[in-house]
């Protein structure tokens, strides 16, 4: 069975730093709130996918070059 | 209102909840204490009312300034403005109407949820809040305070429901459901203040 409460690590802090942007500058450009921002880059929050989504079109990455699985991708 | 505000923030956030606190003590007490006629009593207490006007306003500065003020949030501060004002206004009229005309029958029955309309007000302004909020995480927030209060209230209504029946505790009335869940909502968003 894999693990359902796996954690899930992201490179948004760092990819945000080489856009020498603001947390609050971000959230404005997702459209949402700096709160979440920072709660999804210090790990309190995982994203829903549209939002995963949204994220990954704003960098022009692919959702998994932001956001990767702490066991570094081995199935359980 | 779900929101980290800054240190200064917080602090004219605080100021003005210590005002409203004490206008709403002042008033009551300046109510009780001597004959305003109905006028002068419906200025003092729509006055300390009034308060949360500008305690809303520091809080949405103090949320604007940190990008965490969302349209929906900004709808529920002033939802919950008006429905405190239509709270105060219909409580007003009901215990007027009630000690200066003794109605009866369906007047009274409609005298008597007239203060309810204002408080319903405000739970529909909470629910639309949870509906209107299109910030995923604030909703989950939102979500997890409101649970938070529901379930602080079933505690408490259960537990003193149990003590009211052997007559270990004093009556409280029903309707003090709904300032025991707004106290315990905002018990939780001051916690997640804290974490955050």
């Amino acid at each position: 069975m894999p693990e359902l409460d796996a954690r899930v690590k992201n490179r948004l802090r760092l990819l945000r730093a080489e856009r020498d942007w603001s947390q609050g500058e971000l959230a404005v450009q997702l459209g949402i709130s700096r709160q979440s921002v920072n709660a999804i880059e210090t790990g309190k929050y995982d994203p829903s996918l549209p939002l995963a989504f949204r994220i990954a079109d704003l960098f022009e990455l692919a959702i998994e070059d932001i956001f990767l699985r702490e066991d570094g991708g081995q199935d359980a | 209102m779900l929101t980290i505000p800054s240190l200064g923030g917080r602090r004219s956030i605080l100021v003005w909840a210590m005002a409203f606190c004490g206008a709403m003590i002042v008033a009551g007490l300046v109510v009780r204490r001597f004959d305003l006629g109905w006028a002068g009593t419906l200025a003092v207490m729509l006055f300390a009312t009034g308060m949360t006007v500008p305690l809303v306003l520091a809080i949405e500065r103090s949320a604007r300034a940190d990008a965490s003020l969302t349209p929906a949030m900004r709808r529920y501060n002033r939802r919950m403005i008006a429905g405190s004002l239509l709270y105060t206004l219909g409580l007003f009229v009901a215990v007027y109407a009630y000690r200066n005309w003794h109605p009866s029958g369906a007047l009274l029955w409609g005298l008597a949820l007239l203060p309810a309309v204002g408080a319903l007000s405000m739970v529909a302004a909470m629910a639309r809040l949870l509906v209107e909020e299109q910030d995923e995480y604030l909703r989950l927030k939102l979500a997890q305070s409101a649970l938070f209060g529901t379930g602080v209230l079933l505690v408490l209504a259960t537990v003193w429901g149990f003590l009211e029946q052997f007559r270990v505790v004093p009556h409280v009335p029903a309707w003090a459901a709904i300032p025991v869940f707004a106290i315990a909502v905002g018990l939780s968003r001051c916690l997640n203040w804290t974490r955050a």
